[in-house]
This record gives C-alpha cells, structure tokens and sequence, in this order.
C-alpha cells in the first residue's frame, strides 16, 4: 500500500470530499427555502 | 399502474421522495461503508497492479454513474417532450450536478490510475475524451438551464440537448472496442464471467450500489427543493411544509 498510498489517498478523498460538498449545497439550498416558506407562512398568518 | 401515474404529480411526489430518503441514506452509508473498508483493506492486492488497483472501487463506480445519470437524464428529457410532464425535466435538471460530480471523479481518479499504471496522467485515448466531452455536455445542459429565465423554454432546450447528447454514451461505452486504446476493455461487462475474485467483486459492486443510493438520495433532496420552489404558492402544501 506504501508505494501508491498517496495516490490512493488522494483518490478517495477527492471523490468522498466532492461528495460531501455536493450534500451540503444541496442540502443548505433545501433548508434556506423551507426556512423562507415558513417566515412567508408566519407573515401570512400574521395578517 | 395509477400509483406510479400518481408519483408524477408533486402533491404525491412530496411526500414520497421523503419516505425514500432516510432508506437510501442508510443503505448508501451501509454500502459504501463495506466498500471502502473492503476495497482497502479485505480485498488482496492485484498480481500485476498491486495496490494500485484499489482506485477501481472509486473510478468505476464514478464512470458506471456518470453514464447511467446521463441515460437518467435522456429518459426525463424524452418523457417531457413528449408528454411535457414537469417532474421530469426537475428530475433532469436535479440530475445534473450529481452526474458532473461523478464525471469529475471519475477523470480525475483515471488521471490518478493513469500515472503510475500509464506513466501519464492525460492521454487523448477515445475512452478518456469522449468521457471528458460527457462533462462539457453536463456543463453545457447546467449552463443552458440556469441562463434562460423562461421555464418552459428552458426545459425544451435542455432536453434537446439532453437527447442529441446521449450519443455520447453509446460512444463512450463501445470505444475502448472500436478503436486501440491505452484503456483497458469493459469491465463490468465482464463481471458475467468470474473474472474477477470474489473478494474484490464484492467491494465494488457495494461501491457501485453506495455511490447510487448516494445520487438516489440526494435526487431526493434536490427534487423536493425544486417542487418547494415551483409550489411554493400551491395550496397543497399547506400541511406538507
């Protein structure tokens, strides 16, 4: 393993980073709606 | 038959993407969790690669995904031109970043094979080129969908695109038998034949299902954001959000 190790390192974390990366954009993208749905949700209730 | 026509209907759609997504989630973990602890440590090195061969159970997966997210694509966009369902050009779009990722990853941990097994890092070999025209395609269709305002003009240009870019696959897939290439030949194509050790089969095909419960999943997400933005103003939602 010590001959490639650092290819193989680099290799799973690129893949596992862009992953995670693509969860969070995702994930960051649902929630700042779902927060803005319910702050519209409240200020129709309000009125 | 009416369950399935159902689905295409967002205030169905909803809800049931959010079941899905805790299973996929769970399942996605389990297996890449297996994968990755098979793929570096359970599987034996390679008598002619040795450990360099472990950058499969990253790089094919990435590749079988980046193709199979394109026919996704292709699918959706065909289901809306013809009978302009709007869920499936929100699968597509929400399909496009995940496949770009995984044609990125796939390139790079071919780059990443190819330097100590090739002694290059880039070749332009038919399989590697025509998997990089794969990602211009996915940055085209992206770059077409977020440039024109018009939804509905929008959805039909990408998914013009969508179509004659599927050529692309059938390429990719066949090159490395219709032209001399640096790249090896198909290998899930041989996984019929136990060309393969058990030990090592096993870890990629976990891989493969992980890095597919991964897009499933995230489709979830992604599309759920979709509909809450185009049905934001929808009575149906009312309880759902």
């Amino acid at each position: 393993m010590k001959q490639y190790g650092l290819y193989i390192l680099v290799c799973y974390g690129l893949a596992f980073l862009l992953l995670i990366i693509n969860l969070v954009v995702s994930l960051v993208k649902h929630f700042r709606i779902l927060k803005d749905l319910r702050k519209m949700q409240v200020s129709a209730d309000s009125l | 038959v009416n369950s399935l026509l159902r689905l295409g209907s967002p205030k169905y759609c909803y809800p049931f993407l959010g079941y899905c997504l805790p299973v996929c989630s769970l399942l996605c973990v389990s297996l890449l969790l297996y994968g990755v602890v098979g793929g570096l440590f359970l599987a034996p090195p390679d008598y002619q690669q040795g450990d360099a061969f472990r950058m499969i159970y990253i790089h094919v997966p990435a590749a079988f995904l980046s193709l199979m997210i394109y026919s996704i694509i292709f699918f959706n966009s065909v289901i809306y031109s013809i009978w302009h369902i709007k869920l499936a050009d929100t699968v597509a779009k929400s399909s496009a970043l995940v496949g770009a990722t995984y044609t990125v990853i796939a390139l790079c941990s071919g780059a990443l094979w190819g330097k100590p097994m090739w002694g290059t890092w880039w070749i332009w070999d038919a399989r590697l080129s025509s998997e990089l025209i794969l990602l211009f395609l996915y940055i085209g269709y992206m770059g077409l969908d977020s440039a024109i305002r018009d939804r509905q003009k929008s959805a039909k240009l990408c998914a013009i695109l969508a179509i004659v870019g599927m050529v692309d696959i059938p390429i990719i897939h066949f090159s490395v038998e219709w032209w001399a290439t640096l790249h090896q030949g198909p290998t899930l194509a041989r996984l019929a034949k136990p060309a393969i050790a058990p030990e090592m089969l096993y870890p990629l095909l976990a891989m493969i299902g992980g890095f597919g419960f991964f897009y499933v999943a995230l489709l979830c997400v992604r599309v759920r954001t979709e509909i809450l933005k185009q049905y934001s103003a929808n009575r149906y939602f009312g309880k759902s959000v």
